[in-house]
């Protein structure tokens, strides 16, 4: 019974607190600077970015595709021609997806932007920005995202931020180099031979799937991460029958 | 007398096509020609978006190039003939790589730099080996520069080394051994190459008091050297190596993990390197798989360093074999086999059926399927290896398209050449000859059942896929290679009778068409052909519509084709 009563005088305590000194509250939660949520954006629409590049062969808008499972996966190397090598699509890949990321980034890192100067000005501050240069970069483990924006807050105080940076812990560079080993395969044989990459790299899982028309569909998975890239070649396609009709 | 009456009242019409196609064979075996598809353009873009294809003109995109604001080029030559899309070498100068085969436009597009050589044989491009601290890479120069400033390592690339064997075993040969230093007067070590030991002066800028001193072969956790590093019972695995090492105070890598050679059992062992054959089990055919007492694990025996419960440690020699696959065997890390949906091979494949490459690797099994139609058959062989058998398999190219080209036996047979069997009974009828697949041979005759017991025709037979292809019938509208191919088991002959004087008649020419041997003889030379006859399909199912016997017109059953077929794919 007494230690109910405690519990009740306790709470109606925390109560009286909460009430009394409401303002101060704020130092309760996990103080966030604007940059902080500024990356916390940032970070959420990097990741649906690289999710929907990775699995679609490195384009956010795949335009020369093979439809596999309901997703556009671009040709990286293709051939129209039946026995004939494929060409190369995308030669510089690490490069195109790094252009990819940055396009489909742009726009939400400037709505974050947004949202986070509409917040602090409700709050009375003054916030200035210029129009953000973005550049995305692959590199072992990482992806690297620098928003050049020299963002201003001013209240009572004014703090300048000339950039922000965000890095992503990421197996995509990794990924984007055992893709082109695989292309040049396929551009001189038409094949690769799946085994050797997930024997140099025990954590690699590389699928290989060949579909009817000659289409071959990589997936490469990193098993450690999860990360996972997705692309498709043509090469050296063998008509059906004698002419393929 | 005799009086010859040429009938054609009992004519035997075996069709055999594909399924569900008969209703066209009548008129597809007359009019259908092998067509070619024209691709005489080379298109700088085509319509589906892809760059540099040789295709038709109807398929080229000459909108404007939101670019070069100009519409894309399209030339009546090949692409190799073009400027714009020339293949070429398109070198990545960031990254050192090198892409073949990639066009002209493509490239320049992409911030490349292209050279006119579609393989890549250009001096930017040769291969030779970067040493990257105890591992190495068989890369370019601009490759091995790029990695290894990125791990903070001076470049050592080894241009006369050519092969990726070399490089990999030179890396090995590299000297290690403990290297030390000071900070902030604290005598430290690390565990490592020559080379590298000499670049800490750089890596560890202005926190050092000292310089470097490397003692090669030695361990960190030497008592000579009287360093802050002392022995552990903790284990570690390190990203590129097969085994299980022990761990000094300093996170520096020991010797292989050895339960029995902890620093109070065994203080000599973490003095100096002990080499992997001197190591506890060296040898051991499973790879010390699972042992809780030694980390000498290989990877060619199936075995890699893991998260496990060992005597000390959380690390132990990790199970890469493949248990129970889908066909209920166990496989080698390593191992490749084939699986097929059915019996293969003497023209028994099932029809829609598909030939796979499973692959046992780090603990997985995966699957490799060989090209639809069966346009690549799997391939697999046992080899004896150090550490018992090992079965390798491929997916490689069926070989099955002048098969019927040949009419010699030897020639049919030639596995080097051809996937293909011989069949004796039969001939192709002599006008027939080779090019088979030419819908001449239709017209001609076709295919002329023959005994084989007889003297004259030991040496007779046709040559058949070994394989036989598969086609889409479906696609294009058309019957195309389909009622081609299985064309060639249709036959239109006479059969001539002899009447008495006193009535009745005797059949004296071609008799044998009559007979359901003779029926299903031809329709075992169907289901060779392709996907053609009556066969049954992968799923299983027997379909009856790939043959049509007629008689004066009139359709006749064939008795017995289902069990004949049954026996074939049971054979």
């Amino acid at each position: 019974m007494t230690i109910f009563i405690i519990l009740a005088l306790a709470i109606v305590f925390v109560l009286i607190l909460i009430l009394i000194k409401k303002p101060n509250f704020s130092v309760i939660t996990t103080p966030t600077t604007p940059i902080e949520t500024i990356k916390q954006c940032v970070n959420d629409g990097l990741d649906s970015s690289t999710k929907l590049i990775m699995s679609q062969g490195g384009s956010v808008n795949p335009e020369n595709y093979f439809l596999y499972n309901g997703t556009k996966i671009e040709y990286l190397c293709y051939a129209s021609d039946v026995y004939q090598p494929c060409v190369m699509q995308k030669p510089l890949i690490k490069e195109s997806i790094e252009n990819e990321i940055e396009k489909d980034l742009t726009p939400k890192i400037i709505d974050c932007i947004n949202m986070e100067k509409s917040s602090l000005e409700r709050n009375g501050y003054t916030v200035t920005y210029k129009n953000p240069n973005i550049t995305v970069q692959l590199i072992p483990g990482n992806i690297l995202v620098n928003i050049d924006s020299s963002l201003i807050v001013k209240k009572d105080k004014t703090e300048s931020y000339k950039s922000i940076k965000i890095d992503k812990a990421s197996k995509l560079y990794e990924l984007s180099m055992i893709t082109t080993s695989i292309m040049n395969y396929e551009a001189r044989y038409g094949r690769s031979e799946i085994m050797s990459y997930m024997m140099y790299y025990p954590t690699l899982r590389v699928e290989k799937k060949k579909q009817s028309d000659g289409t071959t569909v990589y997936i490469l998975t990193d098993k450690n991460t999860g990360d996972q890239f997705t692309f498709a070649t043509r090469s050296y396609v063998l008509p059906v029958g004698v002419t393929g009709n | 007398m005799i009086k010859k009456k040429e009938m054609l009242k009992r004519a035997g019409t075996l069709f055999a096509g594909m399924f569900f196609i008969i209703l066209f064979l009548s008129l597809v075996c007359a009019v259908t020609q092998p067509s070619w598809p024209s691709y005489n353009v080379c298109c700088e873009k085509t319509k589906t978006g892809a760059w540099c294809q040789n295709t038709l003109q109807s398929g080229c995109d000459i909108s404007v190039d939101s670019n070069t604001k100009s519409a894309f080029r399209m030339t009546p030559t090949s692409c190799d003939a073009t400027s714009f899309c020339k293949p070429g070498c398109c070198i990545d100068t960031g990254e050192g790589l090198c892409m073949e085969n990639t066009p002209q436009r493509v490239c320049q597009q992409t911030s490349g730099t292209w050279v006119d050589d579609s393989k890549c044989n250009i001096q930017q491009c040769s291969l030779g080996c970067c040493i990257l601290g105890d591992q190495a890479s068989f890369i370019t120069l601009t490759r091995c520069k790029k990695l290894s400033a990125f791990y903070g390592l001076t470049t050592n690339f080894k241009r006369d080394v050519t092969d990726e064997t070399s490089c990999i075993l030179l890396a090995q040969l590299e000297d290690k051994g403990a290297c030390v230093y000071e900070v902030e007067n604290m005598k430290t070590c690390k565990f490592t190459t020559r080379a590298e030991c000499l670049n800490t002066n750089r890596t560890q800028g202005s926190n050092m008091t000292s310089g470097t001193i490397f003692y090669k072969d030695y361990l960190c956790s030497a008592d000579t050297l009287g360093t802050n590093c002392g022995p552990t019972t903790q284990t570690t695995c390190i990203e590129g190596k097969d085994e299980v090492f022990f761990v000094d105070t300093c996170g520096n890598t020991a010797n292989i993990y050895d339960a029995s050679k902890t620093y109070d059992k065994d203080n000599a062992y973490w003095q100096k390197i002990v080499p992997k054959a001197s190591s506890c089990n060296f040898g051991n055919s499973n790879g010390n798989i699972g042992s809780k007492t030694c980390g000498n694990c290989e990877y060619f025996r199936g075995s890699i360093c893991g998260k496990g419960s060992a005597v000390y440690g959380s690390n132990i020699c990790k199970d890469l074999n493949c248990y129970d696959t889908q066909n209920g065997k166990n496989y080698k890390n390593g191992e490749s086999w084939c699986i097929y949906q059915g019996p293969i091979g003497n023209g028994r494949d099932l029809v829609g059926s598909r030939q796979f490459r499973h692959i046992c690797i780090n603990g997985e099994e995966i699957v490799e399927a060989c090209a639809d139609f069966r346009n690549e058959v799997c391939i697999q062989n046992t080899l004896t290896t150090y550490a018992g058998n090992f079965i390798e398999a491929a997916c490689r190219p069926n070989r099955w398209k002048d098969c019927l080209d040949q009419t010699e036996k030897n020639d049919c047979l030639n596995k080097d050449k051809r996937d293909c069997y011989w069949s004796t009974g039969a001939v192709f009828n002599a006008s027939t000859g080779g090019s088979s697949v030419d819908t001449s041979v239709q017209k001609s005759g076709g295919i002329k059942i023959i005994d084989p017991s007889d003297e004259d025709n030991a040496n007779k037979g046709i040559c058949m896929p070994n394989y036989p292809p598969g086609f889409s019938f479906w696609n294009s509208g058309t019957t195309g290679d389909a009622s081609n191919i299985c064309n060639l088991g249709s036959i239109k002959d006479q059969i001539t009778f002899e009447k008495g004087l006193i009535g009745g008649e005797k059949c004296t020419e071609n008799c044998e068409m009559l007979t359901d041997e003779w029926a299903n003889k031809m329709n075992n030379i169907c289901t060779s052909l392709g996907d053609c006859g009556d066969y049954f399909n992968v799923a299983g199912v027997f379909t009856d519509k790939g043959v049509v016997w007629k008689v004066d017109n009139e359709k006749k059953v064939v008795q017995g084709i289902l069990d004949s077929a049954k026996s074939k794919s049971s054979s």
